[in-house]
């Protein structure tokens, strides 16, 4: 058993088991009536308010909220937990395009097909290269922090809990498809939420404002101050890496796609203003760390061992419950939407253009299998800290952001224009990653993209007719019962 | 230039409040998409 540990195996193993059943059953069960390739990938195009908006909460709240939030508060204190919440500030903006994307592309299956349609094929691949980076750096991501938290909380070995989160979601995706993902992070999300909201309420009995205020300000002034010009650039930075992850993941467009005539909008407004606080309630738990004097041996694991200390073993099933549904609810979604876009633009749109339905049903769920073997390969070795690889990214998806919402607004954006713009401000974002420091990576991303499309669209504009934006629909022989 | 204990206070106590807010108004808005045969 690891020193963190605060839950025996045997009782870790239980909870595991328990959960795993009870997903992969609710997953088959809620996703037993799609019908048809838009039934598995886009749950018939049919889903609900309710739903829609936790399934962005739940999302956005992934593993790394739960764990990134203490870390960052640790190293960045106040401005790191605040800045980690302006992510919700690309659900919020999302909320217009997510309508726009609806009304324009009523057949749209991706975000590589709006790319494709509006600025060509050139444009398309180079968007491929970066969405389906990010999306299996995330989904990596997130495999590992399956066996870190789970390790972290019960002492069961990374390489068998990291195996066991990725399998559950794999098996439960691939029986349901969309339908499943979405209808298992609404219970996911109520979890989550509670759960968080009962570590803070305890957190605030047992240590009090004043006694962790005293005590940061004893042993780690720092944190407590507001002219802090990293943290400050990295407010800033987390800001627009938001907008870029949200903006151009087909995460968030497969749901666009999926959610009711009118209720994509009201979905992520609701879901953005709901989960900025989140990470304030998840990352001051690291702010208790001087009141409370613990060791902690490596940062991403400060909101476990927090917690482990405040709740000890009573409180600890339901840390082990938050973040195993934390987990979940991102890493299906994640394999849901990157095999979409896997299934849609490499194996449709390249190798065979003229799959049918039935076949792209059949090979959807190749793909989803393979990508979670992929994942659990890259997953093997633990190769970075969580906030580290969550950040390299950032430099890609910061550059994709005006391409994407100019060509949703503007019939003028040049197309070699936006193709240059996403090549060059991921390029420089990584230089800056490295010459300065993870937190400006995203920031510089976007200033150059930004300056490239501004200037390419005022030097050349290409007059473009919104009505190439929606695709042929996919001939279905079924549609959702 | 550091954060006040009672601003820090304010900052937590109002984001705990708004976390804990958001499944009372989930459960409502499924209700009533249940209620009007719009939840899928």
């Amino acid at each position: 058993m690891t020193q963190t540990a605060i839950l025996d195996p045997g009782t870790g193993w239980l909870i595991l088991a328990l959960f795993s059943i009870g997903w992969v059953w609710l997953g088959w069960w809620l996703g037993r009536r799609a019908r048809g390739l838009e039934g598995f990938m886009l749950a018939g195009r049919k889903v609900g308010l309710a739903l829609g908006t936790a399934t962005a909460m739940a999302t956005w709240v992934t593993s790394n909220t739960t764990m990134a939030a203490p870390q960052l508060a640790l190293q960045m204190g106040v401005w790191g937990m605040v800045g980690y919440s302006l992510g919700s500030v690309g659900l919020i903006l999302f909320a217009p395009l997510a309508r726009r994307i609806r009304r324009l592309m009523p057949h749209g299956f991706t975000s590589g097909d709006f790319i494709r349609l509006r600025y060509g094929n050139t444009a398309w691949r180079v968007f491929l290269a970066i969405s389906l980076f990010y999306g299996f750096g995330w989904l990596v991501s997130l495999g590992m922090a399956g066996g870190v938290l789970i390790n972290a909380l019960t002492g069961i070995e990374y390489h068998v809990g990291m195996t066991v989160i990725l399998a559950v979601c794999v098996a439960y995706t691939l029986l349901g498809g969309l339908r499943a993902v979405i209808g298992t992070d609404f219970i996911q999300t109520l979890l989550i939420l509670t759960g968080i909201v009962v570590l803070a309420v305890l957190a605030l009995d047992k240590i009090g404002i004043e006694r962790m205020h005293s005590a940061v300000l004893a042993e780690r002034p720092q944190l407590l101050q507001l002219l802090f010009p990293a943290a400050i650039m990295f407010l800033f930075n987390n800001l627009l890496f938001g907008i870029g992850e949200i903006f151009h993941s087909n995460v968030w467009w497969s749901r666009a796609f999926a959610f009711r005539e009118g209720v994509g909008f009201k979905a992520y407004l609701i879901a953005g203003l709901f989960w900025t606080p989140v990470p304030i309630v998840a990352g001051f738990l690291a702010l208790t760390v001087p009141a409370l004097g613990i060791n902690v041996p490596s940062a991403d694991m400060v909101g476990p061992m927090v917690a482990a200390e405040l709740l000890g073993a009573g409180g600890a099933v339901l840390v082990f419950v938050v973040i195993f549904s934390a987990l979940a609810s991102s890493l299906d979604s994640l394999l849901a939407a990157t095999s979409d876009l896997v299934l849609t633009d490499i194996y449709k749109g390249h190798l065979r253009p003229d799959a049918s339905p039935e076949q792209l049903e059949k090979a959807a769920r190749w793909v989803i299998l393979g990508l979670g073997l992929m994942a659990w390969l890259f997953c093997l070795p633990r190769l970075t800290t969580l906030a580290e690889l969550l950040y390299f990214t950032g430099a890609f998806v910061a550059s994709t952001i005006w391409p994407v919402a100019a060509g949703l607004y503007w019939r003028r954006v040049n197309p070699a224009g936006a193709t240059s713009a996403m090549v060059l401000g991921t390029v420089l974002g990584l230089s800056a990653y490295f010459l300065i420091g993870f937190y400006v990576a995203a920031l510089v991303s976007a200033a150059v993209s930004m300056a490239i499309v501004l200037l390419t669209t005022w030097w050349a504009p290409r007059p473009f007719e919104w009505t190439q934006l929606d695709p042929q629909p996919i001939k279905q022989r079924d549609t959702l019962s | 230039m550091i954060i006040t204990s009672n601003m820090l206070g304010a900052l937590i106590v109002t984001a705990t409040v708004l976390v804990a807010l958001a499944p009372v108004v989930l459960i409502v808005l499924w209700i009533r998409d249940r209620m009007g045969g719009k939840l899928w």
